[in-house]
């Protein structure tokens, strides 16, 4: 246990730092915080097809200087920076490991795009760097490693903006505004659906390829070997992605309902599913049928192939005393038309990677106001989609005990609620 | 014996036995169809197999260590779905019973993976003294220990910590650490004695590792313990110690009571912190548990060496304040912020929104120092005051170009917020200084708009100049509103008719009416509009009365031409007037009954025209409609349906004085109402 990976997480950024001092600008030269009109230097870690996205924009953002691009395949940050130099005219510093980015003075924030299993991690480590984080959805894949990536975030004074951007698309805001308005009268049930669960079957082991840091891309998940179904398809597997569609599609959507319905607290879960056709070696199921009682408001998931609802192949629905809403990322419609509310038709969506929800972030840095999308707000979004899979794992309905995050009377299903992490990590 | 020589022979002749009879699914079918190369054959074995319980293990834990990994995969997840129902279902198998198969397949195995896999699925079921003991012992076991160790803290239980805490004296350093940081995670009782003998450990690294496991133990007790750790710690040690002592402080302020004790442990954080970060944390810590008095200590803590990095937790250490005695500590602490912090803490004093912060950010706003003034016009347009409008627009008279653009944003800032609140006269004050002072035709169109949504008296010169003819054609008929206020208010009472006129003339289709409804609603202005838009809102209803599916509407219960206000029908239902002052007035009939299927109710109003004049009746119902006009039936519509605005638009011609409207409206199922209008023949409403 001598690797880099077996030293504590500050004894190996204390030997980091003598590396990578003579590429960091002194502390001392940046301004205190970041000024409104300078730039925030930022780094992205995970290369991969979130965190690519995420380039393409930041590259272009005239509010933030891209000044490193990390992955554990060091194809992937060399592609990434070779994007970057040809987007904006300037090339990125590029880092297999992300200690070494949190251990630079003069980047003031990280964006994770990594596998879920690392969101924690990444966030609290960064926060105890003093870096301000934006971390991809879902923020954790227990309950556990949420509750500590709020209380990192708090005790550090850290601003950590979740990649739930649709809290900061219009269409959203306005459909909210409507609920929140009254116009549909009392919210009793409300819901989202995917029609889709990508995950495929079985893995062959095959060697490490040559550029790739195995055990890192492992991290606190318990060592395997090396497969190509993990590595790119990681939502697939229960170590490092919980629930699949759930876990992907359904955070985004089910936040959208936590958001309408003002409330991030069920008190009751039930699940059912499985992976019926196919994929008897798959860890996620490709079907799942959740409901979630809220006080006063039931809400559910619903998950299958082919799962169209008005011609749309994912959605949101909220239905009130007076009227019924539906939307997705294109346009929102309230039923009956004689609400005379119009159907209101989205800014078509160009990226997956919003820049409206980057901008957020980097003002938040600046005037270090709570974000939009708050890791408080997230990880309560997160933590039922992940009560949920635990409904579906343990196959019964379960009550929740939202102020003290645990299952009420329910050891067994509490286990759930955290996982262990391979040494030397730690939350 | 290892598993796979123990148990494939029952699997091979389990699956033999299957391949003799394939039309039966039992047992011995799944087995094989778990082993077949189709997936899906797999997948329904994988479905079905657990229902079998014990017999299905038995056949299925020699499959883990099936060379094909489809079907050791696959496999695995039976095994895991039968360990998971008895873990955690009634009707699962008997938990100790897995648990014994379980533990017995680990004795027998060899293989070191499937020996990890046999672990994880252990956690599921493992539960009594002696299975918690057998993973015990692989805590000794250098190729097992993590993953033992994993297990333990998985399961979760009294037992299982107390068997990590056991393990601790004897492990090596790395090892002891692991440990620790799982005890971490499950702060028992019982392990405490344990972890407070590795507080006197001769390593550094380790005394920070029990520090961080105390914590959450959040014992007052346990004070000195953890500030000697991190006083005595090591350059290597140093962050984690200090960590841990903040983590303590976060848990004792939770279990709650222990105020002073927890801001002494973040000042003595901040002074033996290993980095500018974590004295950052230890600044947060003092503002989010102190309160207003931390502020002027969190100031006197930043210097010129410091302030770089300490200056955004600092912020964010003060912004926790909150309350109006926040604000006014924020704006008592003003001359003692450090010079390099006042930008952004002018920020924070504008977001505050307090009054007591104006003085300051006006000062600021004419200071020399153009990053300084340029942050006070940011914080004035955050602020929300008015007078800050008044200290904005008076700037801008006088900036040079690049002061223009913040003055410009900043005045934007203050008219979003004076839009979004509804503060008419300031929404419409502060676009028109950005429409005075727009450095091109994007932004004075844009400017332009927001005058339209709020237009002003002192604005009306511009409104008139911006307003082409066929512009105000185009605008938005619910925009023509305030424009016509604006143009009164400022005695251009001619030009005002004029738009009046036109807006009448544009009323005409019941999208321009939903728009003005919606103008309406969001402007608070429905009690100018309920009467003018043709609306029928006050009727006499009776009801409810037959409405059967397959036939409709019945004959009335009284001459349409004449009914008895006075009468009484059946079991007591009477003629009730109902007033209804929404807009639109959609008559909910529901309202007279409750919910009911497949009755109808009628609803009678009287209108008073002057004159002989040819009009339309516009009408929406949930479900069906007839309508009858001085007795004469002039519209029968039978559909289910939901209302909507002018769904049905019925020609009539009015006589002079009394005409005599009678609605009946026939229930399905669902909504039951109506919403009618009176129009003239191009649509425009009839006020009568």
């Amino acid at each position: 246990m001598d690797t880099p990976h077996s030293l504590s997480r500050r004894q190996f950024l204390h030997r980091a730092g003598t590396l990578a001092a003579a590429a960091a600008t002194p502390a001392a030269a940046r301004a205190a915080t970041v000024p409104i009109n300078d730039k925030v230097r930022l780094a992205v870690v995970g290369c991969g097809g979130m965190g690519s996205r995420h380039i393409e924009a930041l590259a272009v953002n005239p509010q933030c200087s891209l000044a490193a691009v990390c992955d554990v395949a060091k194809s992937r940050y060399y592609d990434q920076m070779d994007i970057v130099e040809k987007l904006n005219g300037t090339r990125p510093d590029g880092y297999q490991d992300f200690r070494h980015i949190l251990d630079r003075n003069d980047i003031d924030a990280v964006l994770f795009a990594t596998p879920d299993h690392w969101h924690a991690l990444n966030t609290i480590l960064a926060c105890e760097a003093g870096k301000d984080v934006y971390v991809e959805k879902p923020v954790c894949v227990t309950v556990t490693e949420g509750r500590a990536m709020v209380a990192a975030a708090r005790r550090y004074g850290r601003i950590v903006q979740a990649g739930t951007q649709q809290r900061s698309m219009p269409l959203f805001q306005k459909a909210v505004e409507l609920i929140h308005n009254g116009r549909l009268g009392q919210i009793t049930t409300a819901g989202a659906w995917i029609g889709v669960n990508a995950c495929g079957v079985g893995e062959t082991i095959e060697p490490v390829p040559k550029g790739l840091d195995w055990d890192l891309w492992l991290g606190p998940a318990p060592w395997v070997p090396f497969s190509r179904e993990r590595f790119g398809g990681f939502r697939c597997f229960y170590d490092y992605a919980r629930g699949g569609e759930l876990a992907n599609w359904g955070i985004h959507l089910l936040d959208i309902v936590h958001w309408g319905i003002r409330q991030d607290r069920p008190l009751a879960i039930q699940s059912t599913g499985g992976s019926y056709p196919n994929a008897a070696a798959a860890d996620n199921y490709e079907t799942i049928e959740s409901i979630m009682e809220y006080p006063g408001c039931t809400v559910t998931w619903d998950q299958r192939h082919q799962n169209l609802k008005e011609g749309r192949g994912y959605g949101i629905y909220f239905n009130g005393t007076e009227a019924k809403i539906i939307m997705d990322r294109g346009s929102f419609k309230v039923i009956p038309e004689s609400t005379g509310v119009p159907e209101y038709i989205g800014e078509p969506e160009r990226s997956w990677a919003n820049p409206d929800h980057h901008n957020n972030f980097f003002h938040c840095i600046r005037t270090r106001n709570r974000p939009a999308a708050d890791i408080e707000q997230a990880f309560r979004s997160t933590a039922a989609i992940l009560l949920a899979g635990i409904a579906l794992k343990v196959q019964r309905k379960l009550w929740w005990d939202g102020d003290a995050e645990r299952f009420i009377n329910d050891p067994e299903a509490d286990r759930h609620l955290h996982r262990a992490y391979r040494a030397p990590w730690h939350l | 014996m290892h598993p796979r020589r123990h148990l494939l022979p029952l699997a091979l002749l389990l699956a033999a036995t299957a391949l003799a009879q394939p039309a039966t699914v039992n047992l011995a079918s799944l087995i094989a169809a778990l082993q077949s190369n189709t997936e899906s054959q797999r997948a329904q074995a994988r479905q079905l197999l657990p229902a079998y319980g014990l017999d299905a293990l038995d056949a299925t834990l020699p499959l883990l260590a099936h060379e094909n990994q489809h079907i050791s995969r696959a496999a695995y997840h039976v095994v895991e779905q039968i360990a998971n129902e008895a873990g955690n279902t009634p009707r699962g198998a008997d938990p100790d019973r897995v648990a014994a198969r379980l533990r017995a397949a680990l004795d027998n195995a060899n293989a070191a993976s499937l020996k990890q896999d046999l672990l994880q699925l252990l956690t599921l079921v493992a539960r009594d003294p002696a299975a918690i003991q057998q993973i015990a012992r692989l805590l000794n076991d250098p190729e097992l220990r993590e993953r033992a160790r994993a297990a333990l803290e998985e399961i979760r239980t009294q037992d299982a910590a107390l068997a990590l805490a056991k393990a601790l004296p004897a492990a090596d350093r790395p090892f002891r650490i692991a440990l620790l940081d799982a005890l971490a995670q499950m702060p028992y009782e019982n392990t405490r004695d344990a972890i407070l003998a590795q507080t006197k450990d001769k390593d550094p690294a380790l005394r920070a590792a029990a520090a961080r496991a105390l914590a959450p133990h959040a014992r007052v007790q346990d004070r000195h313990i953890i500030t000697h750790i991190v006083e005595t710690a090591d350059t290597a040690s140093r962050f984690d110690a200090a960590d841990a002592e903040l983590r303590y402080a976060d848990a004792l302020a939770a279990r709650g009571g222990n105020v002073a004790l927890v801001l002494d442990l973040a000042r003595h954080a901040f002074a033996h912190a290993a980095d500018p970060a974590q004295q950052g944390a230890a600044i947060n810590t003092l503002g989010r548990y102190g309160d207003t008095h931390t502020i002027p200590e969190i100031l006197a803590l930043l210097n010129d060496a410091n302030i770089a990095e300490l200056a955004a937790p600092a912020l964010s250490a003060i912004q926790a304040q909150q309350g109006p005695g926040a604000a006014r500590a924020l704006c008592t602490a003003w001359p003692a912020v450090p010079p390099p912090l006042r930008p952004a803490y002018l920020q924070l004093l504008g977001r505050r929104g307090d009054p007591c912060a104006l003085p300051h950010l006006q000062e600021a706003a004419q200071a020399n120092d153009p990053v300084l003034r340029t942050a006070a016009f940011a914080a004035l347009g955050n602020s929300g005051q008015p007078a800050a409008l008044d200290t904005l627009i008076a700037a801008i008279e006088n900036a040079d170009q690049a002061e223009r653009e913040h003055l410009r944003t900043a005045l934007q800032t203050l008219a979003a917020h004076f839009a979004a609140a509804n503060d008419r006269p300031n929404a419409g004050k502060a676009a028109l200084a950005l429409y005075r002072h727009a450095p091109d035709e994007t932004a004075r169109a844009a400017a332009a708009e927001t005058l339209r949504r709020f237009p002003i008296a002192d604005a009306a010169d511009v409104l008139m100049k911006i307003l082409r003819p066929d512009e105000l054609k185009q605008l938005p008929v619910a925009a023509l509103s305030g424009i016509i206020a604006a143009l009164r208010e400022a005695n251009h009472n001619k030009k005002a008719d004029e738009l009046q006129n036109l807006q009448f003339q544009r009323l005409d289709s019941a999208a321009a009416v939903q728009e003005i409804i919606a103008f309406a609603h969001a402007s608070g202005t429905t009690d100018q509009w309920r009467d003018k838009l043709g609306f029928i809102r006050k009727w006499q209803l009776l009801g409810p009365f037959p409405f059967p599916p397959n036939t409709g509407f019945q004959t009335p219960p009284f001459d349409p031409d004449r009914p008895d206000f006075n009468a009484q029908y059946g079991d007591g239902r009477r003629w009730t007037p109902i007033e209804n002052d929404a807009l639109p007035p959609i008559m909910d009939l529901m309202a007279l009954t409750g919910p009911r299927d497949h009755v109808s109710a009628f609803a009678a109003a009287t209108v008073h025209s002057d004159k002989p004049r040819d009009a339309q009746i516009r009408c929406g119902s949930d479900d069906a409609i007839r309508i009858w006009l001085n007795g004469t039936l002039v519209h029968n519509h039978l559909i289910d349906r939901g209302t909507a605005l002018d769904a049905d638009i019925v020609p009539i011609k009015l006589r002079p004085g009394a005409n005599r409207l009678l609605v009946e409206i026939g229930q399905y199922a669902g909504g039951w109402n109506f919403v009618l209008r009176l129009t003239d023949p191009q649509g425009r409403p009839l006020n009568l």
